[in-house]
């Protein structure tokens, strides 16, 4: 069983998402984007049957750039699993990255192989449903190009047996009727297409000579879509870079208007940027392209928070208010305190491992140890910045739950300074004091440097010491009782006065600060850790 | 003059030779002569020593020299316990002026140390002025500069490559190249929901060991 009642692991683990793991969709700004995809597709649909415009008029460019592992894939793969896109438009998904060289034949095979797998089937479906349909119109030509003899009628092969073997590729019709019985509906190209899928099954074998062929090609194959299924076509070409082969195809394919379709071009802003140099023209025309599909904020930790919900969610029979606060708690501290993680498949990678991990120890929620495990498993030279303690990430992370309270918080830091200054002074760093020193008013913590003068120290990190800066000094020096104050607090203060340290703590060092007393209460203070005390000590000036 | 007074005068008149307690005790024909004759004792200023079957009283100061004419081994004690005793004195005059060095010398690194410890605030006090200086450039100015030549430089889809507004940044703001990548690390850290970096460039910000070098603002 894995955490918060899930029956399988939800998250992805698979560096790049397929199309089952792109079925799940979450994300403010990606269904944002989402939908503005969705607005250009119903825009040139309801165009379609409107003869005002021109077939040429019928090509929209939308580019999709934003950096990597941010979710473009995800949204273009997602758009294949959507019926309402799906019932508008045929998608060829091509990840250029695979497709080397990037010759021509090479493209295109990518191109049609971008379609789904039983994309063609279907093409043969809708071609027998044209057969069909001509029975009425044209009997003897549908016989004459099925191949439907005197045997056949003898044998008892119907029309509909010639079909099936028709979509099993068993049988080849005859070219020239079929050029006749289609030619009313479509061109002499689009013809041979056909012919091409009825032979093969594919388009697999269809050689192309010039990059002209690749367009008329997509044309016809847009062209087909429409005719067939009334259909837009999609090409979703993705990790599109300054390659000058890409350049110059995808350059040559919006100029050539594909009729019916729509390009989508999924870069990075590296890539976008090359491209600008590489080739101004096209940065000029992927510049005004009528979609360009923002997922600014897609690594926001609101965006991230809500995908990862959503994957448990769609997982999840129920997912309780608590556990989702507490995964989202989690995940903000991740968020926070790793900011190399701030992107959605950073996060997914770490909370899939943590949930494996979580699981094995059949833990109800994903835990905090687990967490540091997946990502020192993951991520083996990932340390905490900026920690003086070397805290280990799980108590880190635990701590800053519990730091979120400001009482606790207060108190905590208060205890800590005192160990942390008895420690020191065990260490000789600092005399100890011979007289029983008692704080008094605003003092938390007292003790002798090692010049002997008397400092006194205050924490100053809930909000009323925070405001009242003034009133703690007076207060200190008006009873005389040391020489020195420092105030320790949490906000930055270019507050400069005689005699009074103000030291800014940050949440590392506040975090360090109560796992170092943490481990002196406890007696756990290791053969490294003295070097580290005391340095934290020095960090907060007490020395 | 006490009878104690007249009892010390009589006895010192009899010098080295002394004066036998019962001739004395003739003398003052008191009640208490035994008492007060202790109480002197008690006071250092007399002794009582027997000298063949009588007890005789000295004068204190007598009785030392009567003892080195009369007594040869406690006269060559004695003379080589004062050779020691002037050993000592002369050490311990050597030792105290030693001492006396010693805390000269200790005042005087007093002095120095204390001169130290102004030096050293001094130049922690020029430090921070220095530093405030430099770093008066706060995390909110850079920010505003940086929005301000980012919006000026961004493509349609706003982003900016790091580096080619590095210069124009680093001449207003006066920071050096390095001092400019951390402080957009740190806006960028600070303020995710404002600033999106994306991977690429030849120079940026590394995370996850990846050159960072776009930017832009949300």
């Amino acid at each position: 069983m894995y955490p918060y009642d899930l029956a399988l692991n939800p998250f992805p683990s698979s560096p790049t998402p397929t199309i089952k793991i792109s079925k799940i969709f979450g994300g403010k700004r990606h269904r944002l984007a989402l939908n503005s995809i969705k607005d250009c597709i119903i825009d040139m649909y309801s165009k379609l049957n409107n003869d005002i415009y021109g077939d040429e008029e019928l090509f929209k460019v939308i580019t999709v750039i934003q950096d990597i592992g941010s979710g473009k894939t995800h949204l273009a793969l997602h758009m294949k699993t959507l019926s309402s896109i799906v019932d508008k438009a045929i998608i060829s998904y091509i990840d250029l990255v695979q497709v080397h060289p990037r010759e021509i034949n090479n493209v295109f095979s990518a191109i049609v192989k971008g379609f789904d797998n039983a994309y063609f089937n279907n093409v043969l479906e809708k071609l027998c449903d044209y057969f069909r349909r001509s029975l009425a119109v044209s009997p003897k030509l549908v016989k004459k190009a099925l191949k439907h003899g005197f045997f056949d009628t003898l044998n008892g092969t119907s029309i509909e047996d010639k079909l099936k073997q028709l979509l099993k590729i068993k049988i080849q019709p005859s070219i020239n009727h079929l050029y006749d019985l289609l030619s009313n509906d479509f061109t002499k190209s689009e013809i041979q297409l056909i012919v091409e899928i009825i032979k093969n099954g594919n388009l697999d074998g269809f050689v192309l000579k010039s990059f002209d062929d690749l367009i008329s090609t997509l044309n016809n194959l847009s062209s087909l879509n429409l005719k067939f299924f009334h259909k837009l076509t999609i090409f979703q070409i993705d990790e599109f870079d300054a390659n000058i082969q890409s350049v110059d195809y995808v350059k040559g394919l919006i100029n050539s208007h594909i009729h019916y379709s729509i390009l989508m071009l999924i870069t990075t802003p590296s890539y976008y940027s090359d491209i600008s140099r590489v080739s101004p023209s096209l940065f000029d025309r992927l510049d005004k392209a009528n979609y360009k599909i923002d997922l600014a904020g897609s690594n926001s930790y609101d965006e991230i928070n809500d995908i990862v919900l959503e994957y448990v969610e769609q997982n999840a029979s129920k997912l309780a208010d608590t556990d989702k606060t507490d995964l989202s708690s989690k995940i903000k501290i991740i968020y926070d305190e790793f900011p190399d993680f701030r992107n959605i498949r950073s996060i997914l990678n770490i909370l899939y491992h943590s949930t494996e991990l979580s699981s094995k120890k059949n833990s109800l929620v994903i835990d905090e140890q687990s967490i540091e495990d997946s990502i020192k498993n993951i991520y083996p030279g990932l340390r905490l910045r900026g920690s003086i303690m070397g805290i280990p990430i799980s108590d880190f992370i635990k701590m800053r739950k519990m730091s979120i309270d400001a009482d606790y918080l207060s108190l905590g830091i208060k205890n800590a300074v005192i160990n942390l200054i008895d420690y020191v002074e065990e260490l000789g760093t600092v005399k100890k004091s011979e007289e029983k020193m008692t704080p008094e008013g605003y003092l938390d913590a007292i003790y002798n440097d090692h010049l002997g003068k008397k400092i006194g120290v205050t924490i100053a990190i809930d909000l009323d010491k925070n405001k009242n800066f003034d009133k703690i000094v007076k207060s200190t020096k008006r009873n005389l009782l040391i020489d020195k104050l420092i105030i320790l607090t949490t906000n930055i203060t270019n507050i400069k006065k005689n005699d009074t340290t103000f030291v800014t703590v940050d949440r590392w060092k506040l975090v360090d600060l109560l796992y170092f007393s943490k481990k002196y209460s406890d007696n756990e203070i290791k053969l490294e850790d003295p070097q580290k005390a005391i340095m934290l000590a020095k960090s907060i000036q007490l020395f | 003059m006490s009878d104690k007074d007249d009892i010390v005068n009589t006895i010192n008149s009899f010098g080295l030779v002394g004066i036998k307690k019962t001739e004395l005790k003739k003398q003052f024909m008191l009640d208490n002569f035994d008492a007060l004759l202790n109480e002197l004792i008690q006071e250092d200023k007399l002794c009582i020593s027997k000298k063949g079957t009588f007890i005789f009283c000295w004068g204190k100061e007598y009785f030392l020299e009567y003892l080195l004419n009369s007594d040869l081994k406690f006269k060559y004690l004695y003379k080589d316990i004062s050779a020691v005793q002037l050993k000592i004195d002369n050490y311990s005059d050597s030792i105290f002026k030693y001492v006396e060095n010693l805390e000269s010398e200790l005042k005087e690194v007093k002095n120095s140390f204390n001169k130290i410890e102004n030096k050293l605030n001094e130049i922690k006090l020029k430090s921070e002025e220095t530093d405030g200086s430099s770093n008066s450039l706060s995390l909110d100015a850079f920010k505003e500069s940086f929005n301000r030549i980012l919006h000026e430089n961004s493509t349609s889809i706003g982003w900016v490559e790091l580096s080619s507004v590095k210069n124009e940044i680093c001449h207003i703001c006066g920071i050096s190249e390095n001092e400019y990548y951390d402080y957009v690390r740190s806006v960028a850290e600070t303020f995710p929901e404002k600033y999106e970096l994306s991977s690429g460039g030849y120079e940026g910000i590394i995370l996850r060991g990846i050159v960072h070098g776009f930017v832009r603002c949300i």
